[in-house]
C-alpha cells in the first residue's frame, strides 16, 4: 500500500460570503504526482496556501507526513518545497546566490550546499547564467530560476503552482521534464494548472476543482472515460452549409458536430476509428478539405461535460 | 547567517547610493565651514575712512588724531568725482569734512557741524558713533574751558580713561561652530543613507513572494526576523561610526571632548531613530521605485524643516514650531545647544538630555508603528 504524504479532509476557506474552497478532501501519495486541474479562480492556489499553512482555514484538517501542518511545523517545513505562480527572488542578487539564499534556508553545512545549488542549476538548466542578475534574465530562464530556488535542498513533496504561466515553449518542456525528473529521484509533487495538456503529460493522478469543490478525480484516462464521447474527428474546411452539417449531425454515432472558424469538429459517442466514414462522407458529398485529424476526448471535453463550460473559461 | 550574508549582498549592490550621501556630507560641511569659519570669533578691524580737514586749529588737529588712531585714514586724490567713486567701491566707507574755524566756532559755543558723507554700511556706522562720542566730551569741555590748548587736554584726558575688560571664557568657539556645521550636515546623510538603504533592503527581504518562500521554509520566523534586525542595527552601527571617525577628520580633536563625546551620543541616538523610521516605512512602502522619491521627500523635509541645511535662527518662527514633531529638529537642537555649553553641569546637561530622550521617543513611536502595521500585515487572511 502506498504511503499517504498529504492527507486534506473536509477543508474549507471562506472569505466572507465566498467559499473559495468547499469541504475539500483527497490524499497525496508517495511518489507521485497529483495535478491539481481547474480553470482560474477554482481555488487551486487558495488549496495550496491552505496546505502550506499561509492561509488559515474554516473548517477541515491537513496532514504532511502524517503529522498535523501547522504555521510553526518547522520539522514538516524542513522537507517542503513551493514554487509559486510569482517569481520570488532577490533583485539584487545573481543567480547563484539567489538559489544559495533561498536553500540555506533549510541548510546550514556550505559544502552540501554547494553541491544541492549545483544539482539545482544542473536539473533547470541555467549553468551558463550564474552570475547574472534576475533582470537579465528571459522570463523562462527567470521561471527556471524560480524553479531552482524552490526545489535546491531537494525537498520530499513540492508544491509547483502554475510554474509554466508566461512561458515559452523551449523552458516549458525544460521546466516539465525537470518535474519528473524530480519525482524519478523521490520526490513527491502537486502541481497545479489550467493547462490540461501539462497535466495530461506529466501528473499520475488529477483532482479537477471548480468553484472550490472536486469534480473529478482520477488518472487521465479514466476521468476521460467521463466524458459521453469516445472521438473526437476535426475537419479545416473552407465552407459548409447548412444541410451538410444537419446530414453529419444525423450519422449513427454522431453525438455532435459545429462549425467554427474554418474548423468542422464532429465529436463521436463510440467507436475510435471514425475517420474513414468521415472522409468517405467527404468524398461522396464532394468537400474538399485541408486537414482531417482524429483525437481522443480530452480532460477540457471532460470538464465541458461535468460544468457545461470549458476549462479556460 | 544566511540572511546576514544575503543583507551584506543587497547592501553591497547599493553601495553606489551610500557613496554619494557621504560625498555629499564632506562637500557640504566643508563649504559650510569654510564660509562660517569667522562667525563665531571676533576679529579687530578698522573702517576706512577720507578726512578733509579745512581748519588749522589744535581743536580739529586734535580731532583728526583720535579718527587717525580708531579708523584707517585713506589718502585720495582725483577731486570730488575720485571721492565719489571710492565710497560707490566701497574703498572707503565715509568722508568726514571739518569746516573751516571750527575751533573757533566750538569754543563760542555756535556748534560746528562736521558732514559726513558716507555708503551706510555697519563700518560707517561705527565712524558716527566715534564722532558722537567725541563731540559729546568736547561739548561738555568747551564750557569750561578757557582755551583751545586747555580744551584739547582736557578732551584727550577723557578720551584716556579705559576700562579694563578680562575674557574669561574659555570656550573652543570656531571648533564648537565647526562641530555644529558637521554634525547638523551629516544629519541629511545619516538619513539619507540608513532611511534609504535599510528601506529598499527591507522591501527586497519583505516582497509579497519572498515572504511568502520564507514563511514556508523551515527558517523559524522569529529566528528570521531578528537576523533582520541585528543586521540592520549592524548597519546603523557601521554608518554612525564611520560618520564620528568623518567627524573627527572634518573637526578634529573637539570630539574627544565631552562636548565631543555629546555630539557622537546624540548622533547615535538619531541613526537609531532613522533605522526605526526606516522601519516603519519599510512595512507601508512596498514598491522600490517609490521607496527613491518618498525618502527624498522625507529626508530633504526633515533637513530644511528642522535646520539642517539653514541654520535655525534664519527660520521663520511658524516653521520652528512646526519643526517640534519631527526628530531632526532635536537633533539639531541638541547640536546647537553644545555649540554654546561651556560647562557641562545639571544645569546645561538637562535641556540636552531632555532632546536626546525626546529622540528616543521618536525610536520608540516608529518601532512600536512599524511593529503594530507589519503584525497586520502578516495576517494574511
Amino acid at each position: 500500500m502506498k504511503t499517504k504524504i498529504i492527507e486534506v479532509n473536509n477543508l474549507t476557506k471562506e472569505y466572507k460570503e465566498l467559499k473559495a474552497v468547499d469541504g475539500l478532501s483527497f490524499d497525496v501519495y508517495e511518489k507521485e504526482i497529483l495535478g491539481l486541474l481547474g480553470p482560474n479562480g477554482s481555488g487551486k492556489s487558495t488549496t495550496i496556501n491552505c496546505i502550506l499553512s499561509l492561509l488559515k482555514y474554516s473548517e477541515g484538517n491537513i496532514k504532511i507526513f502524517g503529522k498535523e501542518m501547522r504555521p510553526d511545523a518547522y520539522d514538516i517545513k524542513r522537507d517542503i518545497g513551493v514554487i509559486f505562480q510569482e517569481v520570488a527572488v532577490f533583485d539584487e542578487l545573481t543567480v547563484y546566490d539567489n538559489i544559495d539564499y533561498f536553500c540555506g534556508l533549510y541548510i546550514r553545512n556550505k559544502k552540501q550546499r554547494r553541491e544541492h545549488i549545483e544539482d539545482a542549476i544542473k536539473l533547470v538548466g541555467i549553468e551558463d547564467y550564474k552570475k547574472f542578475y534576475p533582470k537579465q534574465l528571459s522570463g523562462g530562464l527567470l521561471r527556471r530560476l524560480n524553479i531552482a530556488c524552490g526545489i535546491a535542498h531537494k525537498p520530499k513533496l513540492i508544491f509547483l503552482d502554475e510554474p509554466t504561466v508566461a512561458v515559452d515553449p523551449q523552458s516549458r518542456n525544460n521546466i516539465l521534464e525537470g518535474i519528473k525528473k524530480l519525482c524519478e529521484s523521490g520526490a513527491t509533487i502537486v502541481y497545479t494548472t489550467h493547462y490540461m495538456e501539462e497535466v495530461e503529460q506529466i501528473c499520475d493522478r488529477i483532482v479537477i476543482i471548480d468553484k472550490g469543490k472536486i469534480i473529478a478525480e482520477g488518472t487521465s484516462d479514466s476521468l476521460k472515460e467521463l466524458a459521453s464521447i469516445e472521438e473526437k474527428i476535426s475537419v479545416e474546411i473552407d465552407k459548409i452549409d447548412d444541410e451538410t452539417l444537419t446530414k453529419i449531425k444525423d450519422l449513427l454515432t454522431v453525438s455532435d458536430a459545429e462549425y467554427q472558424n474554418g474548423v468542422l469538429t464532429v465529436s463521436y459517442k463510440s467507436g475510435n476509428d471514425n475517420i474513414a466514414e468521415m472522409i468517405d462522407f467527404l468524398r461522396s458529398n464532394n468537400l474538399k478539405y485541408n486537414k482531417i485529424y482524429s483525437e481522443r476526448p480530452t480532460l477540457n471535453d471532460v470538464f465541458l461535460e461535468l460544468t457545461g463550460k470549458e476549462l479556460r473559461d | 547567517m544566511t540572511v546576514f550574508n544575503a543583507f551584506l549582498k543587497v547592501i553591497r549592490k547599493n553601495i553606489g547610493t551610500i557613496i554619494l550621501y557621504t560625498i555629499i556630507v564632506i562637500v557640504f560641511a566643508a563649504v559650510n565651514m569654510q564660509t562660517s569659519d569667522n562667525s563665531g570669533e571676533f576679529v579687530s578691524e578698522k573702517p576706512k575712512i577720507l578726512i578733509e580737514n579745512h581748519d588749522s586749529s589744535p581743536i580739529s588737529q586734535n580731532l583728526v588724531k583720535y579718527l587717525t588712531e580708531n579708523t584707517e585714514v585713506k589718502e585720495i586724490s582725483g577731486g570730488e568725482e575720485a571721492v565719489s567713486d571710492a565710497l560707490f567701491y566701497r574703498e572707503i566707507s565715509c568722508v568726514v569734512t571739518i569746516p573751516q574755524n571750527y575751533g573757533t566756532n566750538t569754543m563760542t559755543g555756535k556748534g560746528p557741524e562736521i558732514l559726513i558723507k558716507a555708503t551706510g554700511d555697519y563700518h560707517a556706522s561705527f565712524v558716527e558713533i566715534m564722532l558722537t562720542h567725541y563731540i559729546r566730551i568736547q561739548n561738555t569741555y568747551a564750557e569750561i574751558s578757557e582755551n583751545e590748548k586747555d580744551m584739547v587736554k582736557q578732551i584727550n584726558s577723557a578720551l584716556d580713561s579705559k576700562t579694563e575688560i578680562e575674557m574669561t571664557s574659555e570656550l573652543d568657539t570656531v571648533s564648537l561652530t565647526k562641530a555644529k556645521s558637521y554634525f547638523n550636515f551629516a544629519a541629511y546623510s545619516i538619513m539619507s543613507c540608513i532611511i534609504f538603504i535599510i528601506c529598499l533592503v527591507l522591501s527586497s527581504f519583505n516582497h509579497l513572494t519572498v515572504r511568502k518562500r520564507t514563511i514556508v521554509s523551515s527558517m523559524n520566523d522569529k529566528k528570521y526576523n531578528a537576523f533582520l534586525l541585528i543586521s540592520s542595527s549592524l548597519y546603523v552601527l557601521v554608518v554612525w561610526l564611520f560618520f564620528a571617525i568623518l567627524g573627527y577628520v572634518m573637526v578634529g580633536d573637539i570630539v574627544f571632548t565631552p562636548v565631543g563625546g555629546l555630539y557622537i551620543l546624540n548622533m547615535l541616538i538619531f541613526a537609531l531613530t532613522s533605522l526605526s523610521i526606516a522601519y516603519f516605512l519599510s512595512t507601508v512602502i512596498h514598491a522600490k521605485n517609490a521607496i527613491t522619491g518618498i525618502v527624498n521627500v522625507i529626508t530633504l523635509g526633515f533637513s530644511f524643516l528642522c535646520g539642517v541645511f539653514v541654520p535655525m535662527q534664519y527660520l521663520p518662527s511658524w516653521v520652528i514650531s512646526v519643526a517640534h514633531i519631527l526628530p531632526a529638529y532635536w537633533y539639531v537642537d541638541t547640536n546647537n545647544r553644545l555649540a554654546d555649553t561651556e560647562i557641562l553641569n545639571i544645569d546645561s546637561l538637562t535641556p540636552i538630555l531632555i532632546n536626546m530622550l525626546v529622540l528616543a521617543g521618536f525610536f520608540v513611536l516608529f518601532a512600536i508603528s512599524g511593529i503594530i502595521v507589519s503584525k497586520k500585515k502578516q495576517k494574511i487572511a
